[in-house]
């Protein structure tokens, strides 16, 4: 506990009044160190024009010294005048600088309470517990984060824990949960490389593969570029993802569902069922071709730059489906679901075709227009030669398919508290969506699909990175109806009541 | 005139919508206008750099460009006409209902429960002809109801809000 604790609040039992641990500070001044003495390093030496010499200015350390004892100052000022009050029913955060703050969270408006373990808190021993209201708003900061001591962090969260979760909590018993799912360290890599949308996976494949063939060919012309995109679109992710989910446990105790997960830096998410607004099934073409699916739900605050915290990882289907069954039982039900009806798949497939008409009328213009002007330059030649194959053969295929997959696995339900989607074409996504969560609904019909007397609806929802709009797949309009139909009828009749998700 | 768009002496149609004030049209013809000015400008200098842009394709460049801007023109023409006939709007207790849509018809749904904050915006095209936009935002989205009357987009704004509050209140 923090000992400069005010007497006057101290003394009421249930009030907690904590400040930042100190190497808040210190954990701050890296970055501003790290900028500072980049400024330095670039400005320091100067060339005598005469000579060429460099010659060393120390004078120019004086005021990096003083800039940084400066922030210094402000970043302990900071710490020292902010304080965080538990009370009761809130959480009071008084920022008493020049840019003064008082923010106060009413603990029935968090989403969710996440605790990270990053390098710097392993080394000195501490845990920052991050707070996140259910808004879309600022969705990936939360609302208020403190770092403590982990042992005093620990004590916080059992402290508070009735107050958000409505349960007791004693964190050694937390941290003695049996996982729901287990899922190996090898399951976590294979969800780094399996786990990406497909379209994703396959730009990096095709880069690397266009800088190995490049090099290999002795050319090497923009294979540094391919190198990179293949860097950050592919490998990057990828790592990203297995450093954040390995040793991935999950549990659910009453109502709060906690994950934790993390190689280097540790996490820890705890949040309600009743903050969830949709949970997922993920099957990218790679992963569904391997039997294997990935469980998410779509929580506010759980996103952060780091990812999706998932309810489970890449894991074969029926596993997954068994743990859905377990974790989030609220979301399923048992109903016919059906798929696209046999008229949706004129407007589904006669898009596809008619923008294939049109790359293969584009490319077979290109083609003639190089051959009527005689063109010589061979790299020009082959280059559109190629691009028009592409356009012409490749890409119609991948859309006449895409079609063709669209047809066979949209499908759509609905249950009593939630309805079900299933969208995709070669990545296939079902997600479960409580109608007290829809906060807009479009049904959406173009031109053909009007004439088969169909439509697409779009729910607008909260999502975990902010806002999110799901997009159904094409039936009939008077059955699409029925979701904005539902979600009135529950505020109507008082089904749906804003204290159940409090 | 089209039965479904005939109002009533209140301003309502037979299931009803609300349907937009004429003057929505020379807002929207106005704004295209200047719409089709900035592109026939970037129209007229790509064609006019061609010979640097192009190269030898210059002729095809060329085309495809004065292809797009008649297009766009197309479109710009007729969209406010399809636009006008197509946009309904219906206000009622406890929701918000908007039909509209040039190619792809939409019908949008915003329950007022869900509703979190309520703005009046008027651009300056929409101020010439006294319009104005209401936009409704919740914590999925936003929604907007275009091309309103200033009174009626004040009025619905009003009751929105009046509405929003309530409900804080209750909840408070």
């Amino acid at each position: 506990m923090d000992p400069e604790i005010p007497e006057e609040t101290a003394a009421q039992d249930s009030t907690i009044v904590l400040r930042n641990h100190p190497t808040v500070i210190l954990s701050n001044l890296i970055t501003v160190a790290i900028i500072i003495a980049f400024v330095v390093v670039i400005n320091i030496g100067n060339i005598k024009p005469e000579t060429g010499e460099i010659e060393i200015q120390w004078w120019y350390l004086l005021p990096a010294v003083g800039v940084f004892l400066f922030i210094t100052f402000i970043f302990w000022r900071r710490w020292k005048l902010t304080t965080f009050t538990f009370s009761d029913n809130e959480i009071y955060v008084k920022r008493d600088t020049i840019f003064k703050s008082d923010v106060h969270i009413q603990y029935s408006k968090l989403a969710s309470v996440n605790v990270r373990r990053n390098l710097f808190h392993h080394l000195f021993g501490t845990t920052q517990l991050l707070f996140n209201v259910n808004s879309s708003v600022n969705s990936n900061v939360a609302e208020a984060s403190i770092t403590l001591k982990s042992d005093e962090a620990d004590w916080l969260r059992e402290s508070i824990s009735s107050r958000i979760f409505r349960r007791e909590m004693v964190m050694e018993e937390e941290k003695a949960h049996e996982t729901l799912v287990q899922i190996s360290n090898f399951d976590v890599i294979l969800h780094g490389l399996f786990g990406q949308p497909t379209v994703q996976s396959i730009i990096g494949l095709g880069a690397l593969a266009y800088s190995v063939f490049t090099l290999r060919a002795g050319n090497g012309a923009g294979s540094i570029a391919a190198i990179i995109l293949f860097l950050f679109t592919t490998l990057g992710p990828w790592i990203r993802t297995i450093l954040r989910y390995y040793n991935y446990r999950i549990y659910r105790v009453d109502d709060t569902i906690t994950v934790e997960s993390g190689l280097i830096s540790n996490y820890r998410s705890s949040f309600n069922i009743k903050k969830v607004n949709s949970v997922r099934i993920r099957q990218p073409l790679l992963a569904r071709l391997m039997g294997k699916a990935v469980l998410e739900a779509e929580v506010v605050g759980l996103a952060d730059k780091e990812g999706l915290p998932l309810l489970c990882p890449l894991k074969g289907k029926s596993v997954v489906m068994e743990l859905s069954r377990q974790l989030v039982p609220e979301f399923l039900f048992d109903c016919d679901r059906h798929s696209q009806p046999k008229m949706a798949a004129v407007p589904t497939i006669m898009y596809k075709v008619l923008l294939s008409a049109a790359l293969i009328l584009i490319s077979a213009a290109a083609f003639l227009y190089m051959e009527y002007n005689g063109y010589t330059d061979d790299f020009v030649r082959y280059g559109t030669y190629t691009l028009c194959a592409l356009c012409a053969i490749v890409l119609p295929a991948l859309l006449i398919i895409h079609g063709l997959l669209a047809q066979g696995n949209r499908e759509f339900a609905m249950g009593d508290d939630t309805f079900m989607m299933i969208i995709g074409a070669y990545d296939r996504e079902t997600d479960f969506i409580r109608y007290d969560k829809v906060q807009i609904s479009v049904v959406s019909a173009g031109p053909i699909q009007r004439r088969y007397g169909v439509a697409q609806c779009t729910v607008s929802l909260m999502s975990s990175a902010g806002a999110r709009n799901l997009k159904s797949g094409i039936f009939l309009r008077e059955e699409l109806d029925k979701v904005p139909e539902e979600v009135m009828a529950r505020i109507r009749d008082g089904r749906y009541d804003y204290r159940r998700y409090l | 005139m089209n039965r479904e768009f005939q109002v009533d002496e209140s301003g309502m149609t037979a299931d009803g919508y609300r349907v937009l004030n004429p003057a929505s049209k020379k807002s929207m013809y106005l704004g295209n206008l200047i719409t089709f000015a900035i592109l026939a400008a970037a129209a007229g200098l790509v064609i006019y750099f061609s010979d640097t842009i192009f190269g030898e394709s210059k002729d095809l460049g060329r085309a495809i460009t004065i292809i797009l801007l008649v297009l766009a023109t197309v479109y710009l023409i007729f969209g406010p006409q399809v636009f006008y006939r197509r946009y309904r709007y219906r206000l009622d207790d406890d929701k918000v209902e908007i039909r509209r849509g040039i190619v792809i018809v939409t019908h949008t749904l915003v329950p007022i429960e869900r509703i979190h904050q309520v703005q009046v915006g008027k651009g300056p095209i929409n101020r010439l002809f006294g319009l104005a936009d209401v936009n409704i935002t919740t914590a999925g989205g936003t929604a907007k109801l275009e091309f309103l009357d200033e009174d009626t987009a004040e009025s619905i704004a009003s009751k929105l809000n009046e509405y929003v509050v309530k409900l804080l209140k209750e909840r408070d």
